[in-house]
């Protein structure tokens, strides 16, 4: 357990180095004050930035609410862009620690493999969560300012719900660094599939239910505030992250 | 892309400071953070100049591209 945190602290000291909590903040910041701001002055921007000649706004349209903003920050915006750059953050996670040979140095000292692939997973998880944690208040506070009252409560359960998510997709990540050599590679091949994941979760089916992209259908109703949630979602998330570890854990004890 | 500048004046910016604001801060932020770890950095990573027109220009983009993949690819000095 010592070296789990040993190997953690390491992990968040060179984030820290790298400036990496602050730009990433800044970045998810930036992502979550756009949409409700865009969402709030469509006719006003559309007027001034010229191009929009012709281009009228339904004086009568319903003015969203909250909720619905929120869900286009997180659906639109966390779950594309954030998504992407998140994977490009982290995609040489393992593949910069082997390529430096760090990886080698590591392992040959009394650190088990387990340890070394938890430490990766719970700091980088840490690290992702702080950032969105921070982007997503501040979002919430301006959709709360520009579209009226939203329950915290519900969002706090959002948000936590949509830590495994992001838990999944740094599982992810590591488990298909121990196959792929190149980070740019790791980068593309995760956005692919987390992509595919995310569209997957669209369909209304059984199989669809049961794949790691139905946490976010939990995690997005949350916003909706519906009934009849599916929480057994966050089962079979765990189940898949403990499986990438596992995959990740065997492939690297063979090689 | 709109290079027409004449129509910067006539914007409303009283209407749009409000939207406008917090993005420009948290982009000159980001642009700040960028520009700081290049000087420290431009003696040792490749293309320099080429990655600093990629943080002025390239917007929220540029800086992150340069953060996560531009500081790490040094130079070799050991030819």
């Amino acid at each position: 357990m010592t070296n789990f945190n040993t190997l953690m602290r390491t992990e968040i000291v060179e984030a820290l180095k790298e400036f990496k909590f602050i730009w990433l903040t800044l970045f998810f910041v930036i992502l979550g004050v756009t949409q409700p701001l865009i969402n709030k002055y469509m006719d006003i921007i559309l007027e001034n930035v010229g191009g929009a000649d012709g281009i009228t706004i339904d004086p009568n349209r319903p003015t969203p609410s909250s909720a619905e903003v929120l869900l286009s920050t997180v659906s639109g915006q966390f779950n594309q862009i954030g998504l992407i750059i998140l994977t490009i953050s982290f995609m040489g996670l393992i593949a910069g620690d082997r390529n430096s040979g760090m990886q080698d140095f590591i392992l040959t000292r009394p650190v088990s493999l387990a340890s070394y692939l938890l430490s990766k997973l719970a700091s980088h998880w840490l690290i992702s969560m702080f950032s969105i944690s921070i982007g997503a208040a501040v979002s919430y506070t301006y959709t709360m300012m520009l579209f009226g009252s939203f329950s915290f409560s519900n969002f706090l359960l959002f948000l936590i719900l949509y830590s495994f998510w992001i838990l999944y997709v740094v599982s992810l990540t590591i488990l298909i660094s121990t196959f792929v050599k190149s980070p740019i590679l790791i980068a593309v091949t995760t956005i692919l599939i987390s992509m595919i994941l995310i569209i997957a979760k669209g369909f209304n089916h059984i199989l669809f239910q049961l794949s790691p992209g139905s946490i976010l259908t939990l995690a997005e109703n949350q916003l909706q505030s519906m009934q009849d949630l599916n929480y057994f979602a966050i089962l079979t998330c765990l189940f898949f992250i403990l499986f990438n570890i596992y995959l990740a854990n065997l492939k690297m004890k063979k090689s | 892309m709109n290079t027409d500048i004449t129509a910067l004046l006539e914007i409303e910016w009283t209407m749009i400071l409000p939207f406008l604001l917090p993005v420009v801060i948290f982009n000159l932020l980001l642009i700040g953070i960028a520009l700081y770890d290049w000087f420290k950095r431009k003696d040792l990573i490749t293309a320099p100049y080429i990655w600093l027109v990629a943080i002025l220009l390239v917007q929220s983009l540029g800086p992150i591209l340069y953060l996560v993949i531009g500081r790490k690819v040094t130079r070799n000095d050991y030819r």
